[in-house]
């Protein structure tokens, strides 16, 4: 029998000032979002700034009443959010897709612990749209149903295939060619 | 467009490249410890963060009201406007009317009201004098009958 405690529990003892059950929820959640974040935005770093951000604001909200029906995809949505606000300030600050050529040299800078296939994975990654990067992670790395993409994203279930489909046809193109 | 259309092959580059990603690192350790540090920092930020003596002592008192968690079955509810701007609270539980629930001003950008609604399912949204329909930044997005962004929230039985 599975006795851990489920997340609405967990929320209502957020709610209630337990830090324990904050705690809670982050190992139970902070794994997928970690490895949304980082790829989203190619850097660990900058997925565990967003991470922190997350956290801290649904723990505002909960504590202000907000109790939401689907706490994953909640969680989600705030990561989501944050990577993009994250991305847009970036950009602002080296500028248009200058900023994105930059995106995708620093996805093939050698790190001397990465594999060369896992190099070609970010950089391949590293050159998708913005939008089309978001998609094809939440869809086949993080296994997300359309619909509930849908409520995370902010966009329709035909938009979201269309960018996944692309997404593919893009990485089946720069991939073709490595290993 | 058809979901086979998103059906990884097996054998195929792209689904070796997926298991990769979905083999992503864990979260840095202490996360939680770095996750209250932060949130203190942001604070503490918004507090010297005050141009003026008055204006320090009404961020401060934003702070307290803030931290002040709602007794049970109340809902604070919170937008981002500016001080002058005029900010009413519409959702299903008001018929939609904007002179039914006005937020009072919390700090130079923030606003605020606490109600105390039932259990059950809301739809709801900000409506700045000026006619600038809000969403909640923290509450599930959704469109109203007239295609505008509103926000929902569910009150649980307690």
């Amino acid at each position: 029998m599975d006795v851990r405690p489920t997340d609405a529990l967990l929320i209502e003892g957020v709610a209630a000032g337990d830090s324990a059950a904050l705690g809670m929820l982050m190992d139970r959640h902070a794994p997928a979002l970690m490895r949304y974040a980082t790829h989203f935005l190619q850097s660990a770093d900058d997925a565990d700034e967003v991470l922190q951000d997350t956290f801290i604001r649904a723990e505002r909200a909960i504590r202000r009443g907000i109790r939401p029906d689907n706490p994953s995809g909640w969680l989600f949505r705030i990561a989501v959010n944050r990577c993009r606000s994250r991305r847009r300030r970036w950009w602002r600050l080296v500028g248009g897709e200058a900023g994105e050529a930059v995106i995708a040299r620093a996805a093939t800078q050698p790190d001397v612990e990465a594999k060369e296939w896992r190099d070609e994975i970010r950089r391949a990654l590293g050159q998708l749209s913005p939008s089309a990067r978001e998609a094809f992670l939440l869809k086949h790395v993080e296994g997300l149903t359309y619909e509930e993409m849908a409520e995370i994203v902010g966009a329709g279930v035909p938009a979201l295939k269309m960018r996944v489909s692309r997404a593919c046809e893009r990485l089946r193109d720069q991939l073709k060619d490595i290993r | 467009m058809t979901d086979h259309h998103d059906a990884l092959d097996p054998t195929e580059r792209l689904h070796a490249a997926v298991e990769e990603l979905r083999a992503a690192g864990p979260p840095h350790p202490g996360l939680p410890a770095r996750t209250a540090a932060r949130a203190r920092q942001i604070q503490t930020r918004r507090w010297i963060g005050g141009s003026s003596g008055v204006l320090a002592v009404l961020t401060v008192t934003a702070l307290l009201s803030h931290q002040t968690a709602p007794r049970p079955g109340e809902i604070t509810f919170a937008v981002r406007a500016p001080a002058d701007a005029g900010v009413s609270l519409v959702g299903d539980f008001n018929e939609w009317e904007t002179d039914r629930v006005r937020l009072t001003p919390k700090g130079k950008d923030r606003w605020e009201v606490t109600l105390r609604l039932p259990p059950g399912r809301y739809r709801f949204a900000y409506v700045t004098d000026g006619g600038e329909w809000l969403p909640d930044a923290e509450a599930a997005p959704v469109l109203d009958d007239f295609g505008r962004p509103t926000s929902v929230l569910t009150v649980a039985s307690r």
